[in-house]
């Protein structure tokens, strides 16, 4: 087998690439495993030198952890279909429709998505508290779905421009209305997009950090992001295999949805524009 | 069965205008084609008729019911789209249930239709299949089916046989030809073909860059096209066009061209003017001469550049003095050592146009 | 239902409701920002004008967050595009097994950016640190990661390439799979060595993805926020952006007016920004 510097080089690149990938989450992980004395050893261990299984256990119980994770669970759940709610229509519109101002309606959503969370807090804050809203998973929902409408809108539209409209046309004229179309035709056909979509946003609400962490003050409203950075300052700053053990209870279901949605991923991220 | 009429319709799509005042009837049971070359405005009047799109202007008549802002589903038209259209989430017999559907009728009135039309048109077999799993002539198939289940108004074909390779086309146009006698119903054809225009239909309309141009029996406007953007849609292949002079002298009128002369008959010294001229040919009206023939007039000499067979006919490409010409033979004609051949140009079958109007002058 | 009114049916509330959450807030912004104005201290709200900007543009720190904010741009952008590139010329590659890879090397993005940050933490928190090992067993040097300075700059760099070059790596990949095989072909027939191929060819073809790639992360970095509130918490300071800052000025000792002239500028700036560079770009974007 001829040597070739090129061969060689990739595959030092690949094994670099796979440690540097690798090495935080393995770390992370098997820190979960580590006794509260082992996680401060030095040098620190790559191998538990003793498996504990305890965290993964006390943190539901110790912590509002299960609260933390139904607030994060309701957000998502919320975002994603407000998100959708919005964006559905608008998709189609913009999709099916050459109307005067659409290069203008599709270029102002995308321009939102680009505005920092940051800039927009403060009045939210001040304007939640005033309501008595602050707090809950509901208003986070309301907003993670404002955010992710741009996402819906360009990446759903992008699915539905690949039906032929022959298909719904035809239907229409088989004697259904043009909403009957979009039900029976159209949506059937952009299914796979619809849940890639879908998936997208809910990991996108379930690990956002600024607006939770400003927005919510105990586990009624706590999400599990904030919930887990809350394990950072103070006197719990030490407790790594607790905060390991939230972190990955927190990261498998985007783990599974990612696997399960990866060939949508490209096109649902870059709005739509790279197939 | 039901007639239809279309009123002054335009339409506009940005700057570009697709169908400018088109007006024209078609009869109760007739088939008509709508003839034109590709973007020439068929698919979007056939459309406008079937109300996905909407004119600018003008009305569309069915039975005398204004129809023009009604939605396509309660206007009670087929249209079998070029594409064929066909559902791909739904097996053959629901994309064929679907206006039955519609219309609420129960399942074994819908049962009973899907089998009978299936028999008539040979794809019974293929109801519990996918589109993606049926062939180019079965797909077409099932898009009639679901037209001609229906029991519409009015049907509307868009270029049915484009998509078909071309050994099916003849078979699908006899198929065609067989349907609409059995179906007994009003039918609007849109095409590029002239072939099917002569073949299936009993009036040709034609439209070109969105205007429509004559109306008429196929082989009067075929015969006697009005418009030289007639002579050139109505015409497969692609009619002979030849700069000509016309002279005048002693009572005489000559027709010169760069190859041949013809004479004209004295008829003409008082409809037409010396100048110059457009003369049309069609191909099948350019015949080889094998044998000497002292009486035929109208004989010149060319050089053969190609021939390709088509079937049991040949293309011929010639050239004349410097003017390339397409003649259409009906036998096959293979080209040996001799390249020289003479060339018989029919003189009652020549079109002369003026060459500013594109209008015909003669006959 | 007529196409028009369709039409408004379906875009207007959805621009509605993203005006509301995203635009209102900063009409209010403004008006907040002329007033002193903190929660805590509700009773001493007063009229002030153009005082909290005043303030504003005479804080050291508010440039020292302007300054990192583009630092941090420019060097993550530059830092993910690379490593981005390597990811996607490896993942380019055609072996049994690349699949696994594929997922391996493109799961960071879309993790919960805080998660990230967090994991990182673990890697560098002092005394226990993983990093630190590494450095020490190699150079013999211990480095406090968290104490802001120049380390706490390439932490945060580092998080934000672990988790975002695979994202420009997906898209490169994306791009390189769906080029036509023959100009490459007809190059390595012709005896180009490679580097030549990549840079003459593949590079020209991918301009426009390579675009997308950019201009997406460049918008999305001017919100940076995870990794450095990750890093500093309970250390050092002094590599804030422009959202730290806010969140700390602003929300941490709830100092509403003046954190929401902070806000006001940064709103304006991120929306020029983004306005400038869509319409720009639009061309490869539709």
């Amino acid at each position: 087998m001829k040597i070739n510097g090129w061969k060689i080089a990739t595959v030092i690149a690949f094994i670099l690439l796979t440690i540097w990938t690798l090495i935080p989450i393995y770390y992370s992980f098997i820190t979960a495993f580590k006794s509260r004395i082992e996680i401060t050893y030095w040098p620190p261990t790559l191998i538990p030198k003793e498996f504990t299984m305890q965290y993964w256990f006390i943190i539901w119980f110790d912590r509002p952890t299960i609260a933390y994770y139904r607030n994060t669970v309701i957000a998502s759940l919320i975002s994603t279909l407000i998100a959708l709610a919005f964006s559905m229509p608008t998709a189609y519109t913009c999709a099916r429709f050459n109307f005067k101002n659409r290069s203008d309606v599709l270029f102002t959503i995308l321009t939102f998505r680009f505005l920092p969370p940051a800039a927009v807090v403060l009045p939210i804050y001040v304007f939640l508290r005033q309501l008595a809203l602050i707090d809950t998973p509901i208003s986070l929902g309301l907003i993670y779905g404002a955010i992710n409408i741009p996402i819906g809108v360009w990446v759903l539209r992008s699915y539905i421009i690949e039906i032929p409209p022959e298909l719904e046309e035809s239907y229409m004229i088989d004697g259904y209305s043009r909403l009957r179309a979009f039900l029976n035709i159209t949506l059937p056909l952009i299914r796979p997009g619809l849940v890639a979509v879908s998936l997208i946003i809910l990991a996108l609400s379930w690990g956002e950090f600024l607006f939770a962490s400003i927005l919510t003050t105990s586990p009624a409203g706590k999400t599990l992001p904030v919930g887990i950075s809350e394990y950072m300052g103070g006197e719990w700053g030490y407790e790594w295999n607790k905060i390991m053990a939230a972190t990955f209870y927190a990261i498998i279901p985007i783990i599974i949805a990612f696997i399960a949605i990866r060939k949508h991923l490209a096109r649902g991220l870059t709005f739509g524009i790279v197939r | 069965m039901a007639k239809l009429r279309v009123e002054k319709v335009s339409k506009k799509f940005g700057p570009k205008k697709v169908l400018e005042d088109i007006s024209f009837e078609v009869e109760e049971g007739s088939f008509t084609t709508l003839l034109g070359p590709p973007s020439a405005g068929k698919t979007t009047l056939l459309r406008i008729i079937a109300g996905v799109e909407h004119p600018d202007k003008g009305r569309i008549f069915l039975d005398d019911e204004d129809i023009t802002d009604l939605p396509p589903k309660d206007r009670n038209v087929a249209l079998v789209y070029q594409t064929f259209a066909l559902y791909p989430h739904m097996k053959v017999y629901d994309n064929i249930a679907s206006p039955l559907k519609a219309r609420k009728l129960p399942p074994d009135e819908i049962r009973k239709k899907i089998e009978e039309i299936s028999e008539f048109l040979n794809i019974h077999h293929l109801l519990d299949r996918y589109p993606r799993e049926l062939s180019g002539g079965e797909k077409q198939r099932v898009a009639i089916a679901r037209a001609m289940v229906k029991e519409a108004r009015i049907y509307l074909f868009d270029e049915p046989l484009t998509n078909l390779d071309y050994k099916l086309r003849e078979a699908a146009r006899t198929e065609l030809k067989r349907m609409s006698k059995a179906l007994k119903a009003t039918i609007l054809y849109a095409t590029p073909d002239p072939i099917d225009a002569l073949a299936l239909s009993d009036k040709v309309h034609i439209l070109f860059e969105g205007k429509l141009l004559q109306s008429g029996a196929p082989r009067e406007v075929h015969d006697l096209p009005n418009n030289l953007n007639v002579a050139r849609v109505f015409s497969y292949p692609t009619i002979n066009l030849i700069d000509a002079d016309l002279e005048m002298k002693n009572g005489k009128v000559t027709l010169k061209t760069p190859f041949v002369s013809i004479d004209l008959p004295t008829y003409c010294t008082s409809t037409l003017a010396e100048g110059r001229y457009l003369l049309a040919i069609r191909p099948h009206d350019l015949h080889i001469v094998f044998e000497e023939d002292r009486s035929l007039t109208n004989v010149f000499k060319a050089r053969l550049l190609l021939t390709y067979i088509i079937g049991s006919e040949t293309i011929a490409h010639v050239e004349a003095n410097g003017v390339r010409l397409t003649l259409h033979l009906p036998y096959i004609y293979r080209v040996g050592e001799v390249r020289d051949v003479k060339v018989f140009i029919d003189a009652n079958r020549i079109l002369l146009f003026d060459a500013n109007t594109m209008e015909r002058v003669y006959p | 239902m007529k196409t028009k009114t369709l039409i408004l049916v379906t875009t207007l509330p959805t621009l509605f409701y993203l005006f509301t959450w995203l635009f209102y807030p900063f009409i209010y912004n403004i008006y907040f920002s002329t007033f002193y104005y903190k929660l805590a201290r509700p009773e001493l709200t007063r009229f002030i004008g153009i005082e909290n900007y005043v303030s504003l543009f005479t804080d050291p720190d508010f440039y020292l967050a302007a300054r990192n904010t583009v630092i941090f741009i420019l060097a993550c952008l530059g830092l993910e595009f690379a490593l981005g590139l390597l990811i996607a010329l490896c993942l380019s590659r055609d072996f049994k097994g690349i699949g696994i890879f594929r997922i391996f090397f493109t799961l960071p993005i879309l993790l919960p950016p805080i998660s990230v940050a967090i994991i990182w933490r673990l890697m560098i928190f002092p005394e226990m640190s993983l990093i630190d090992f590494i450095t020490q067993t190699l150079f013999n040097i211990r480095i406090n990661w968290m104490a802001g300075g120049f380390p706490s700059y390439i932490i945060v760099m580092l998080i934000d390439a672990w988790q975002w070059a695979p994202f420009i790596g997906l898209i490169l990949l994306a791009g390189m799979l769906g080029l036509p095989p023959e100009p490459v072909e007809a190059a390595r027939v012709d005896g180009a060595p490679p580097t030549t191929v990549f840079f003459r060819i593949i590079i020209p073809y991918l301009k426009p993805i390579i675009l997308i790639a950019l201009i997406l992360r460049f918008l999305d970095l001017i919100k940076l926020f995870d990794p450095i509130y990750a890093v500093v918490t309970g250390g050092g300071s002094g590599i804030e952006t422009l959202s730290v800052y806010i969140y700390k000025r602003g929300f941490k000792v709830l100092d509403i007016g003046y954190g929401a002239a902070i806000s006001v500028i940064f709103w304006i700036v991120a929306f020029i920004a983004a306005n400038l560079i869509v319409r720009r770009f639009k061309e490869y974007l539709v």
